[in-house]
């Protein structure tokens, strides 16, 4: 039976650096909830704080509705895989995933040199153990691997080993601090695809720590988003991609990283880019700078030039081939500038023969942008009924479309 | 490789040509070779086979004339009461230094690395002996340990204990000499395993933690003791062999006296004070299978269980 957890107003501080600013999240039993930020954003402390390998300053943990603040991470019953994985080096694959198992059913005596073979009921527990860890071994197909010593494997089967480590004691709990981030990306691509797959078979909760947001965005249930130690936002992948809540969760979810031009408010409560008004409003003040984000996939590469009155112009600087699409660098010219990505299909004909230095129209789709303002919070915008279609011409419409 | 690939593409493959190539190599690669090998045989090698024919006659320094004897200086030696004498002593104060020294010097480190702010101070504190020279200290180990005016006698005197002599009474000779080549030697040993420490990865910990095995003597079993057996493996091959060449504190404090001849200085006194070349050298040649005895035995007895 999985466990949830809850954290309340989680506080921590190194010295004078504060780590952890009053962070509350709650995890469903059985979830799959990742962690995300960049470096130094406190995610792998606030994991640290949920295994009890560090003692929150303020704040409690809950563990299945249970305090467990004053318990030591063995008694919490969680399992945790590390990044470097941290098997002991001396024993064999086998000896490190019975370890936990060791060391909860057999005494000391039980486990030191010599001594313990003077226990009659050793053993048995031995045995126990052997056939639990085959058990966990088979779930992984690791079976063959459990003579040898964690020197003479490869990145992916520790990372099995260490799996397997974490499963033995069948914790309701699993935490994981950037497990795959040691691996090749090809390994990675398919450790997600069985970590996912893990996690739907064994029903427990995961909480997943990463920096990496596609891995996030592919597995999880729920994403959670530190910044600077806060709680950036907590969602669906879907969520985080399409209302991110601040700039800096835009900018840190989805590849390649999204579009931000600078605008104002103007007069009557529209969103401006450079002089030209577009065609959505918002609460904010007239005058106000704003931060306009724009996913590349909702930059239209349009060229009729002149006819849409949303349209920007663009010098191409690099084409980058990704087999199915294309993403253009561009610089804008025109009405503002700034460097852009767009992204487009390759089979897109008009367009295929985009080249460095081209002189090419680029289109918004309103509907998609992103208004934050100067403290990178989102602005709720309104668009007209009649602008949420691309700004185009009817034609170029269907195009995109299609 | 160069090679190989060129007779793949079929262009180059005339064997006279790959043979002539492979000549050259070999001659600039043992050109290369000859100012090390020369050095290695001018500085070591040569000097322990002249040790070694030396050892087999009776040669004296300033001797016109200079004798074959065969084995005849081991005989001497194995009969010698003095040098079997000598072998004992040092095989003793070897056994006490050992594996105090490994053992005081882990436990001090494990201690001293468990400080963060006086981390600095221990260090410094416990490596000071190692810094001294042993023939000053040697001075103050004596007027320590003296009968009558050293304050462990005063103390021993005043528990109620009848005063020792420490360093002439044959019976407390040796161990009074090795607990001053431990406290020599702790330090370093300490600084040794103090690196080892540093070494160890956090995530061990923290995983031994997770998995249940957090208390210290787990801890100490499941991830230091195994984490440090490379250093303790080195540290035990240093200190042996700094053991095994105790020679300064037996010639500052006792010269010999009493019974308390160990290996270097019978050595010394053989060829320096005699001035018995051959015979000293027969004794060099011995101590130093014993060093090598020592080592093969710790190399290959340690070196298996040792590394993963």
């Amino acid at each position: 039976m999985a466990t949830g957890l809850e954290l309340r107003a989680i506080s921590k501080s190194f010295g004078v650096n504060r780590v952890l600013d009053g962070v509350s999240l709650r995890v469903e039993p059985g979830e799959f909830l990742s962690l995300v930020g960049p470096s130094g954003c406190g995610k792998s402390t606030l994991l640290r704080v949920i295994a009890g390998l560090e003692r929150q300053d303020r704040g409690a943990v809950t563990i299945g509705g249970v305090d467990v603040d004053h318990l030591g991470p063995r008694a919490r019953n969680i399992a945790m895989v590390f990044q470097s994985y941290a098997l002991y080096p001396h024993m064999s694959a086998g000896d490190n995933i019975a370890l936990p198992l060791s060391v909860s059913r057999l005494s000391l005596a039980e486990r030191l040199p010599l001594i313990k073979h003077l226990s009659p009921r050793r053993r048995g527990i031995v045995r126990e153990i052997a056939a639990d860890v085959r058990a966990v071994a088979a779930q992984l197909q690791i079976e063959t691997l459990l003579a040898r010593k964690p020197g003479q494997l490869s990145g992916g089967q520790r990372q099995r080993v260490a799996l397997a480590r974490a499963m033995v004691r069948q914790p309701t709990v699993f935490l994981m601090d950037e497990p795959l981030s040691n691996l090749d990306a090809q390994l990675r691509v398919h450790m997600r695809d069985e970590l996912a797959d893990l996690h739907k078979r064994l029903g427990a909760t995961f909480v997943y720590v990463t920096h990496d947001q596609v891995e996030a965005m592919t597995m999880s249930d729920r994403v959670a988003m530190l910044d600077g130690g806060r709680l950036a936002q907590v969602g669906r992948p879907a969520e985080l991609y399409a209302a991110p809540a601040t700039l800096t969760v835009a900018r840190f979810i989805g590849t390649p990283t999204i579009n931000v031009l600078p605008g104002r408010i103007g007069d009557h409560g529209q969103v401006m880019l450079a002089d030209r008004a577009l065609p959505i409003t918002t609460a904010l003040a007239a005058g106000a700078p704003v931060s306009i984000g724009l996913r590349s996939e909702d930059l239209v590469l349009g060229s009729n030039l002149g006819s849409a009155s949303a349209s920007l112009l663009a010098r191409v600087r690099r084409v980058e081939h990704h087999g199915a699409e294309r993403l253009v660098f561009a610089d804008l010219s025109s009405p503002t500038t700034g460097a852009v990505i767009a992204r487009i299909p390759s089979v897109e004909a008009p367009f295929a023969a985009v080249a460095p230095g081209d002189l090419v129209p680029l289109t918004m789709r309103f509907s998609a942008l992103h208004i934050f303002d100067t403290n990178g919070s989102r602005i709720t915008a309104s668009v007209p009924p009649a602008a949420g279609k691309p700004a185009v011409t009817p034609a170029m419409a269907e195009e995109a479309a299609t | 490789m160069i090679m190989s690939m060129a007779d793949a593409n079929g262009e180059h493959a005339l064997p006279e040509a790959r043979r002539a190539v492979a000549r050259k190599l070999r001659w600039s690669g043992a050109l290369f070779v000859l100012p090390a090998a020369l050095l290695l045989a001018a500085l070591l090698l040569a000097p322990l086979l002249c040790l070694l024919v030396l050892s087999f006659t009776d040669y004296e320094i300033g001797a016109v004339t200079i004798k074959w004897l065969g084995f005849d200086n081991f005989k001497r030696a194995i009969l010698d009461p003095v040098f079997r004498r000598a072998v004992a002593n040092t095989l003793l104060y070897v056994s006490i230094v050992l594996p105090g020294g490994v053992l005081l010097g882990l436990l001090i480190a494990i201690l001293v690395h468990g400080r963060t702010r006086t981390r600095g101070f221990y260090e410094v504190v416990y490596f000071l002996p190692v810094t001294t020279t042993m023939i000053a200290m040697a001075t103050v180990w004596q007027f320590v340990l003296h009968p009558s005016l050293g304050p462990v006698n005063a103390v021993i005197k005043v528990v109620g204990y009848p005063e020792q002599a420490f360093i002439s009474n044959p019976k407390l000779l040796i161990p009074t000499l090795a607990v001053i080549g431990l406290w020599q030697v702790i330090g370093f040993n300490m600084v040794l395993f103090l690196a080892g420490l540093t070494a160890i990865p956090r995530d061990l910990y923290d995983a031994a933690e997770v998995d249940g095995a957090g208390g210290p003597i787990n801890r100490f079993l499941t991830v230091t003791w195994p984490q440090l057996a490379p250093t303790t493996m080195f540290v035990a091959v240093t200190t042996s062999i700094t053991a095994f060449k105790v020679f300064d504190t037996v010639a500052a404090l006792t010269q010999g006296k009493d019974g308390s001849e160990v290996l270097l200085y019978a050595i010394y006194l053989e060829g320096f004070q005699y001035f018995k070349i051959g015979y000293a050298a027969a004794l060099t040649v011995i101590f130093l299978l014993f060093m090598l005895a020592f080592s093969l035995v710790q190399a290959f007895q340690l070196d298996r269980r040792v590394h993963y």
